[in-house]
């Protein structure tokens, strides 16, 4: 009779720790779309935070060109951080992968500086 | 499975071989090499943007400008909202190809298939719209060699804005559009050997991964497309 007793609780328990891992998966599941929908109105909310500064004139008489422009660019580097990060997984990938990845850009961003730079001053000639 | 192959390998010594290098697979690897050149073009072409722009003469259009109508719908008066329309349609459809790699992971074949028809869904939409703008635009007199619109402010306000903005602008959207083009059509092969149970036979998703990072690139692609010629003015 006690022998069947603990060979019940012991069903019992292995029933459990299944029923823990389940959980547990679906945990997972559930953190990784709301990180997903997380993302998704991050993105939106710097969308629309975009579109609010370039249709009111207020703002962009009040802070001038070139400091608009300034966030404009933060804004889109702020959006693409969040799509490669979190939607292209870069942020989960070995530091390595993330750095194989960026670095070449890197001299992108001073070729484009260089450019700006180069151009402006030659229109001013 | 690759993730418990990455493993195995990952116990060798580093310097001896047999390990993969930067904890990825093969095809993912080369999605990103591939992707990392694809970036340097588009470059090219906003670096080229950039340089046309700041030394343009006359002048440059003022977005708000030319951008201002819902075909179909209000011809004129709502700045920028037609290409907000865009812009949500192609960070949606984004979402619902991270939910189809999500369901990938618990080789849910259902839920990959069925994610995968909303982002072809969406990014039909997206290509529509853009030719709906295109064809606007055109009507109103923008092609490669002319300009219709004005140059708002400064010393030649009034004139006719330089002819580099049509260039640029229907070259850099449309090789993006050509991007999102291929990037359905790869989409719905991917959907189409999803149905047929190839990925479940092969016992991995990682195909829809691949097509993902694709993709996400060229929504990332956009969101520096939508600031250089819509919001900067």
């Amino acid at each position: 009779m006690s022998e069947n007793i603990a060979h019940t609780s012991e069903a019992h328990d292995h029933e459990e720790h299944h029923f823990e891992i389940i959980e547990q998966g679906l945990h997972e599941i559930h953190s990784t779309r709301k990180e997903i929908w997380r993302v998704f109105f991050i993105l939106l909310a710097i969308t629309v935070l975009e579109f609010l500064i370039a249709l009111t004139p207020a703002i962009k008489d009040g802070l001038g060109k070139s400091k608009v422009v300034g966030i404009f660019f933060f804004l889109t580097v702020l959006k693409a951080f969040y799509i490669v990060g979190y939607f292209m997984h870069l942020k989960h990938e070995k530091l390595n992968m993330a750095y194989t990845i960026l670095i070449p850009l890197m001299f992108i961003a001073y070729l484009i500086t260089l450019l700006l730079f180069e151009g402006s001053h030659q229109i001013h000639i | 499975m690759s993730v418990e192959a990455t493993a195995n390998v990952e116990k060798g010594n580093a310097w001896s071989g047999g390990r993969v290098p930067l904890g990825s697979s093969y095809g993912k690897l080369m999605m990103w090499m591939f992707l990392l050149s694809d970036a340097f073009t588009f470059s090219s072409l906003l670096v080229t943007y950039g340089y046309l722009r700041v030394t343009a003469l006359p002048g440059w259009v003022a977005p708000e400008e030319v951008f201002h109508g819902i075909p179909f719908l209000v011809e004129e008066g709502l700045p920028l909202v037609f290409v907000g329309i865009m812009t949500f349609i192609l960070i949606a459809s984004s979402v619902t190809m991270v939910l189809a790699v999500e369901a990938g992971h618990r080789m849910d074949q259902k839920n990959v298939a069925r994610y995968m028809i909303l982002t072809i869904i969406g990014g039909l939409m997206f290509l529509s719209c853009q030719a709906l703008e295109w064809t606007h635009l055109i009507e109103n007199g923008l092609t490669l060699t002319f300009n219709p619109f004005k140059v708002p402010l400064g010393p030649n306000a009034g004139q006719n804005a330089s002819t580099m903005f049509g260039d640029l602008f229907f070259v850099i959207t449309g090789f993006h559009g050509f991007h999102v083009f291929s990037g359905v059509v790869i989409n719905i092969i991917i959907y189409f050997k999803t149905i047929a149970g190839d990925f479940q036979k092969r016992g991995h998703y990682e195909m829809v991964e691949k097509v993902g990072l694709y993709w996400h690139f060229v929504d990332l692609v956009w969101v520096f497309v939508f600031t250089v010629f819509y919001l900067i003015y």
